[in-house]
């Protein structure tokens, strides 16, 4: 904790503000944290609670010098974000950190309980006596963490160049949904989306989601999704937002993980994902310099119809 | 007993697949009737939303029908669509839909038979299209 | 006092299922722990050691609810309008809300059912709330991000109520609280008991007395505002799961050229369109302007107008909030200002 304390006291020397966290006593895990003076950053931390994506403010700070500090996860959509021009990358010092992987807190919470000081070391998570092995509770985009350590930083903390691990599906609804037919799939998505109440948790924890306070979600002109909240209309809502993310996506399940009736926005999200990969090579995120796929184009590559 | 229509919505391109479809109706060629055409300037305008909303209010079929690459009026509208249009038929097994049910291709202003074999071709595939497998 | 033993819960729940809908708190298939009330159908698991996400007030205030539709037809030669603004007639029961969401419950009827006359007093609440059985399961645990001993009676709460569920060894001493609790706690699955009431959960505090003021001398200060609200992401979460907050939208809807109907869906005023005018001006652009309505409304334009706060300390702003954020950090802020 030192070093990262020490790093950013020193980031905040040429920045207005440095994204961090810190620990939330009310929730025993860590809290999203902004330090503008070094004694502020004298309560950072950095574990495996860490889970939010610290990106999804830069936008509202682009007339300010800032600084965060990034997974590797997180520096994808930073990365992102400066390719395609909504943050300027000389206005944005990245302290990156190694990470171990972030636990999914309500799973811990559920363990434990609310507000349970959470402490992690040796591959055990542990509360007031009682223990999980982590990789139980790991969240999990992170089991098939691809990162090798952040693609963008300007200051690294800790070793970084950890080896990604293999991919999982703890609640098993990914294997269940693939054994599902088209009609069933339908009925999974009403399902899912009747649970929806709007409150846009999903496209406001979204780092990539840039129109923010004119969304279409929202709009009634033109009436994509209404007003009232039905299923259908929730789920035509939600297929804007992740038809706007197409190419864009860097998998860091804020959504997901922001959406208070739990809907796996991720089984979406990661099918676009790996789809565009396929057909472009594409993954966001990748570089500063990238460009979306869905801008560009290929005259003579493009022609998938003779495979059918 | 009449087989109920197979409802298709086309989205076709005005400077290309319109007069195609345009033309196949003048010259008496004979095509499925479920075909609803709506209009669209290029098929760079198609948003693959477009494409999902027609499902959601319960089309059996959508198609959409743009310019021969390097025929597009506006130079690179044809070529934007490819990309989204190939990615939204990918994604639709995803979503619940039979990916059958989803056709583009490009017919150009003068070639009013193939807009007919195009037409008599996609109906029958979305109408042996099943959403139980 | 009456006792109603664990194993009669599963019937308790059957015998109200016959004549109404029943909610309870349940996870959520395909979750890992959200707990929502919803309605339980015979044999399903009912979760009471985990809080749900959203209060029980869609029962009586729905995400979305018709207010009316509208037909449009042709009769000799003259178009028709038929309109159809029918109350709601459904019976409902909730099953192990806590005493802060029912306190919400309460909270609301004091502003839809307005007796006085001074107000509104809505229909379409009123029918809901009229068929709306409330059984309360008392407190005697909770979590940090509970804060309901904040208030005069904290879980000792009984408004809103029918009957109270006090946890015992072997099952649940029930207190009614209402005539409809009374006729419940009648029944042949309770029998009577002498045993005291347990003692009721004493959560983290937070300094309430003052605040309605204090929150109005540094209400320009819009620096304080836009550091406490700098985490902010402005979705509608709090809102929406709060069991006091009730802002809602009215539209009309086409759902064919002849048919449709009036909504009213629930809105947050944490949303930028919230406060959009059709100038184009925006009075609360920023997430800081909305914050600052959010807590002041609760906490003091609506306790100076009415009398009543709006918050019942269930914590669920604080469990649930995407960004981390806590609203008695907030509290404690505007006191220390």
């Amino acid at each position: 904790m030192e070093d990262l304390i020490s790093a950013i006291k020193k980031v905040l020397e040429q920045v207005d503000v440095v994204l961090g966290w810190a620990r939330s006593e009310a929730a025993g895990v860590a809290a999203p944290a902004f330090f503008h003076t070094p004694a502020e950053a004298e309560g950072a931390i950095f574990d495996s609670t860490c889970v939010h994506n610290l990106a999804v403010h830069l936008p509202r700070l682009a007339d300010k010098k800032a600084g965060i500090v990034a997974k590797g996860c997180d520096a994808r959509s930073i990365a992102q974000l400066i390719a395609e021009g909504i943050i300027k990358r000389e206005r944005v010092t990245v302290i990156g950190v190694a990470c171990p992987g972030v636990i999914d807190v309500k799973k811990a919470w559920r363990c434990f309980g609310f507000g349970k000081r959470v402490s992690d070391s040796g591959g055990q998570v542990a509360m007031e006596g009682k223990t999980v092995k982590r990789e139980e509770i790991l969240l999990r985009k992170c089991r098939g963490c691809r990162e090798a350590g952040p693609v963008i930083r300007d200051v690294t903390v800790g070793e970084v160049g950890k080896a990604p691990a293999a991919p999982a599906d703890p609640a098993g609804i990914r294997k269940r949904f693939a054994a599902m037919s088209f009609a069933e799939r339908r009925q999974f998505w009403q399902d899912q989306f009747s649970r929806c109440i709007r409150c846009y948790a999903c496209r406001e924890a979204c780092p990539l989601c840039f129109c923010r306070d004119v969304c279409t979600m929202q709009a009634h002109e033109p009436g994509w999704s209404g007003g009232a909240t039905n299923s259908s209309q929730s789920w035509m809502a939600q297929l804007v937002r992740i038809s706007h993310m197409a190419g864009r996506c860097t998998g860091c399940e804020e959504c997901e993980r922001a959406c208070p009736v739990g809907i796996p926005l991720m089984l979406l999200l990661e099918e676009q994902n790996a789809v565009v990969e396929e057909l472009f090579g594409y993954r966001a995120g990748s570089g500063t310099e990238a460009k979306t796929p869905f801008l560009t184009f290929d005259v003579n590559n493009d022609s998938w119809e003779q495979e059918r | 007993m009449t087989e109920p229509t197979t409802r298709i919505i086309g989205f076709l391109c005005n400077w290309c697949s319109y007069a195609g479809a345009d033309m196949a109706g003048m010259s008496r060629m004979r095509q499925p009737a479920g075909v609803r055409i709506i209009r669209v300037p290029c098929s760079g305008r198609v948003d693959p939303l477009l494409v999902l909303r027609a499902f959601q209010e319960g089309a059996d079929g959508v198609l959409v029908s743009g310019c021969h690459p390097g025929d597009c009026h506006y130079g690179s509208g044809n070529y934007f669509a490819r990309r989204r249009l190939e990615l939204l038929k990918r994604m639709l097994p995803a979503l619940g839909i039979n990916p059958e049910r989803f056709h583009y291709t490009r017919v150009s202003a003068t070639e009013g038979a193939r807009w007919a074999e195009v037409v008599s071709a996609i109906t029958e595939r979305v109408k042996n299209a099943n959403d139980n497998d | 006092m009456r006792f109603l033993r664990e194993e009669n819960i599963p019937l308790l729940l059957h015998r109200l299922s016959e004549s109404a809908t029943v909610w309870a708190p349940q996870v959520v298939r395909d979750t890992v722990n959200t707990v929502l009330f919803s309605p339980w159908l015979e044999g399903a698991e009912v979760e009471t050691g985990l809080y749900s996400m959203l209060s029980a007030k869609e029962l009586v205030l729905p995400a979305t609810e018709r207010l009316f539709s509208y037909r449009y037809s042709q009769a000799g030669g003259r178009e028709k309008i038929e309109i159809n603004a029918d109350a709601p007639q459904e019976q409902a029961a909730i099953f192990a809300a806590r005493a802060c969401d029912a306190k919400g419950l309460a909270v609301m009827d004091a502003l839809f059912l307005d007796r006085s006359g001074a107000s509104y007093n809505d229909g379409q609440y009123r029918a809901r709330r009229s068929g709306l059985t409330v059984i309360t399961l008392a407190c005697t645990t909770c979590d940090s991000a509970c804060f309901c001993s904040s208030f005069e009676k904290g879980a000792a709460e009984t408004a809103g109520s029918d009957i109270i569920l006090y946890p015992a060894t072997g099952g649940y001493l029930a207190e009614a609280v209402s005539k409809r609790g009374e006729e419940l706690a009648a029944l042949d699955l309770f029998r009577d008991s002498s045993l005291e009431k347990p003692e009721l959960a004493r959560t983290a505090k937070v300094e309430l007395a003052g605040l309605g003021q204090r929150l109005f001398d540094i209400y320009d200060d819009l620096d304080f505002w836009r550091r406490t609200a700098e985490g902010c992401l402005s979705c509608g979460y709090c809102s929406y799961a709060c069991p006091a907050c009730h802002c809602f939208n009215i539209f009309d809807e086409a759902e064919s050229d002849r048919t449709g109907g009036r909504f009213r869906c629930w809105d947050a005023c944490m949303f930028y369109a919230y406060t959009q005018e059709s100038s184009g001006n925006n009075p609360r652009p920023e997430p800081a302007h909305r914050y600052r309505n959010r807590l002041a409304h609760k906490f003091s334009y609506y306790p100076l107008n009415r009398g009543e706060i709006l918050c019942t300390g269930c914590g669920r702003c604080i469990r649930g909030c995407p960004a981390g954020l806590d609203l008695r950090d907030a509290i404690r802020a505007v006191r220390a200002r």
